[in-house]
């Protein structure tokens, strides 16, 4: 179709000569990465301090614990209940991990559990001790139903792969940085009907399906763009690594720049003027920057944030880009962020296109 | 042929009993008329008369409260998609995407269409090829009106809307724009313009409908409708005098020949269908009270006239 290619050339064109909104919605996310990069340190990656309490001490608790002793990311110590809690309340430690005395018992029964105790003061570190203890627990859990007695605990189990705030907060501002570009579609919108670019256009044979089509990929490409320049940036300045397949990635970055554009499109089709659509672009986008979990994990919020915060798209799309940068977890672990995303983005584009109108009458 | 305007018999717009209410609002009352193949057909009316309401419904991007048009042979309420291949639409104050040159904006019009042409052509048409990499919000206003002229024409219309066309210009940019209008009249097409502005509709317009609040008040060529006033002239004149309560306008009426007479401060109008009774009444009228006629001004009737004697105002008010 000549005009569809001509109207998403001109898209891309219009969107790469607005220097002032690339640079912007870059800026912001790049100088929130250096920021933190330097603040809590890049060179210095962490190890977590994980007191282990055996209480089972059988053969399946004891190679657990050895496991666990031989990953460098993690620091060990042992002890009672009562010496490991004392280290932990000085906040010594950032997790406790407690094999209870009947966990072989348990493990037969195929019901055996771990206790976890983390240390919530700390919330540079918080999210990174969630993820590997989790993903220690997870891999505990795979093998036991795998082969339920005896358990052969691989080195691979306890693989955590070592991590610091930074590996932390690029994913994060990966999200805030796709919110940010992608809300403001909206915006323009109205702008364009505002200032009767859309009236002339309604009286072309231009469709509105031609018109919001090219406007998505123009704006999914830029995002795809800054999010890359956003990856390289931490890869080769604060040494962050991608654990998992950068197909994945780049699916989750595609999904949640659709997500925003979405709603973007959504806010653009209800606004009557400019200065409304940036308002409610920003008291939406203003939460979701906290809640969202870009800058601080939100796993230990409050019991009544919890439906807000799993409502909010950005913290899917945060939680799948860890899930895939931090961990190189398996699609499973992010299948359902990515589900969720998918339909915010085709209940939203569906929604968007029926509001859509060319004039303010 | 698909993309071909249907058999109309030489009518290419025929609106009927078009009614548009904003609210208790009534923008368009009963509105009726056609307009003929090659002709340029005028809505004349002052701003807000409901020109642009009417110019909108019948290019399809407003839907009437009541009525239907065909516009080349197609309802606008059904085949607006149809109609929008066809036609070339110029927007009262046309604004374009301010991150594209007039070239790009040109190239992004002309790919809508099946018969889109050359942008460059365009440019050139509108006298406008040296700015082919200006952005529009670089261009002056006439400029920015050629542009837009040039974005309508694009895809060679059978029919062309212009709204305004040349509100905000200077005299020069608007009799190129003009001339640009005549241009596409010659090439076979027809043209339906609104304006407010009487010596453009008398130039231009091979017929014109006269609106005023939101109805047609007369209907025919320029000069039907200036014979139909049955005057001479209108004459314009001051009155030298020490106060302007001195000039009566019921004497002024009573001049013979006089078919309206205006008063303001100082200055009088009046029509008439006797230059010469009208004038000699004038200066007796003057000794009587002692003044002196200044600065008179003899002008043939001109639609401003049909306009006045029609609603009893002024087309400016």
């Amino acid at each position: 179709m000549k005009s569809f290619a001509t109207t998403l050339s001109a898209s891309i064109k219009m969107l790469w000569r607005d220097r002032m909104y690339i640079i912007t919605t870059l800026g912001l996310a790049l100088i929130s990465i250096f920021a933190f990069g330097w603040l809590f340190g890049n060179s210095n990656t962490y190890t977590l301090n994980m007191g282990v309490v055996d209480q089972d001490n059988s053969a399946i608790s004891q190679s657990i614990v050895s496991g666990l002793q031989k990953n460098t990311a993690l620091h060990i110590s042992t002890g009672t209940f009562n010496q490991e809690y004392a280290l932990f309340q000085k906040g010594s430690l950032d997790a406790m991990l407690v094999i209870g005395p009947t966990f072989t018992q348990d493990l037969k029964n195929s019901n055996a559990n771990l206790d976890v105790y983390y240390n919530q003061s700390n919330i540079s570190t918080l999210g990174f001790t969630q993820g590997a203890v989790q993903q220690i627990t997870d891999a505990l859990n795979q093998q036991i139903t795998k082969a339920p007695v005896p358990i052969h605990l691989t080195e691979k189990a306890y693989s955590v792969h070592t991590y610091s705030y930074i590996d932390f907060i690029v994913p994060g501002m990966i999200g805030l940085m796709l919110m940010w570009a992608n809300l403001g579609a909206g915006t323009e919108l109205v702008i364009w009907r505002q200032n009767g670019v859309l009236k002339r256009l309604a009286a072309t044979p231009l469709t509105s399906i031609t018109l919001i089509t090219a406007q998505t990929i123009s704006r999914l490409l830029l995002s795809i763009i800054q999010a890359a320049l956003l990856i390289a940036v931490g890869i080769s300045v604060f040494h962050v690594h991608n654990y998992g397949s950068w197909a994945a990635l780049t699916a989750t970055v595609v999904l949640g720049a659709l997500t925003m554009l979405a709603i973007g499109f959504i806010i653009g089709s209800f606004a009557k003027n400019q200065q409304t659509a940036q308002g409610i672009s920003f008291l939406i986008s203003f939460p979701m920057m906290f809640l969202g979990g870009s800058y601080f994990p939100t796993n230990n919020a409050p019991t009544f944030l919890n439906p807000i915060i799993q409502f909010l798209p950005l913290t899917h799309i945060n939680d799948a880009m860890r899930q895939i940068m931090n961990n190189g977890a398996a699609f499973s672990a992010y299948s359902t962020d990515l589900a969720v995303l998918a339909l915010w983005s085709a209940l939203g584009i569906a929604f968007a296109a029926s509001a859509f109108r060319w004039s303010q009458n | 042929m698909e993309n071909q305007p249907q058999r109309t018999d030489g009518v290419v717009v025929s609106a009927q009993g078009l009614i548009k209410q904003y609210g208790k609002f009534t923008a368009v009352n009963d509105v009726s008329f056609e307009i003929h193949s090659g002709e340029i057909f005028g809505l004349l009316g002052p701003n807000g008369a409901g020109k642009s309401t009417i110019i909108e419904i019948l290019e399809g991007i407003r839907k009437p409260t009541q009525g239907t048009a065909q516009v080349l042979g197609y309802n606008v309420s059904q085949k607006s998609a149809k109609i929008h291949e066809l036609i070339g639409v110029q927007l009262q104050s046309t604004t374009f995407f301010e991150e594209l040159t007039s070239l790009e904006i040109l190239q992004l019009f002309s790919s809508f269409y099946p018969n889109g042409r050359n942008p460059r052509k365009m440019l050139q048409e509108v006298f406008l090829e040296d700015k082919a990499g200006t952005f529009p919000q670089n261009l002056s206003g006439g400029q920015r009106q050629r542009l837009a002229l040039a974005a309508a024409l694009i895809n060679d219309p059978a029919l062309l809307f212009l709204d305004e066309p040349t509100t905000g210009l200077d005299p020069q940019s608007r009799h190129m724009l003009w001339g640009i209008i005549e241009d596409t009249r010659a090439k076979g097409k027809s043209v339906l313009l609104t304006t407010h502005f009487m010596d453009e509709a008398q130039k231009l317009c091979d017929r014109i409908a006269i609106i005023d609040q939101g109805k047609i008040i007369a209907l025919d060529t320029p000069a039907r409708l200036i014979a139909s006033l049955n005057i001479a002239a209108s004459i314009t004149a001051e009155f030298r005098c020490d106060s302007s309560d001195t000039i009566q306008l019921y004497k002024l009426q009573a001049i013979p020949e006089t078919v309206q007479a205006q008063k303001t401060g100082f200055s009088i109008t009046l029509q008439t269908k006797n230059t010469r009774a009208a004038f000699s009444g004038l200066l007796e009228y003057a000794d009587e009270i002692g003044a002196v006629i200044e600065n008179a001004i003899v002008q043939s009737p001109t639609l401003e006239d049909v306009f006045l004697s029609l609603t009893g105002h002024a087309l400016r008010d």
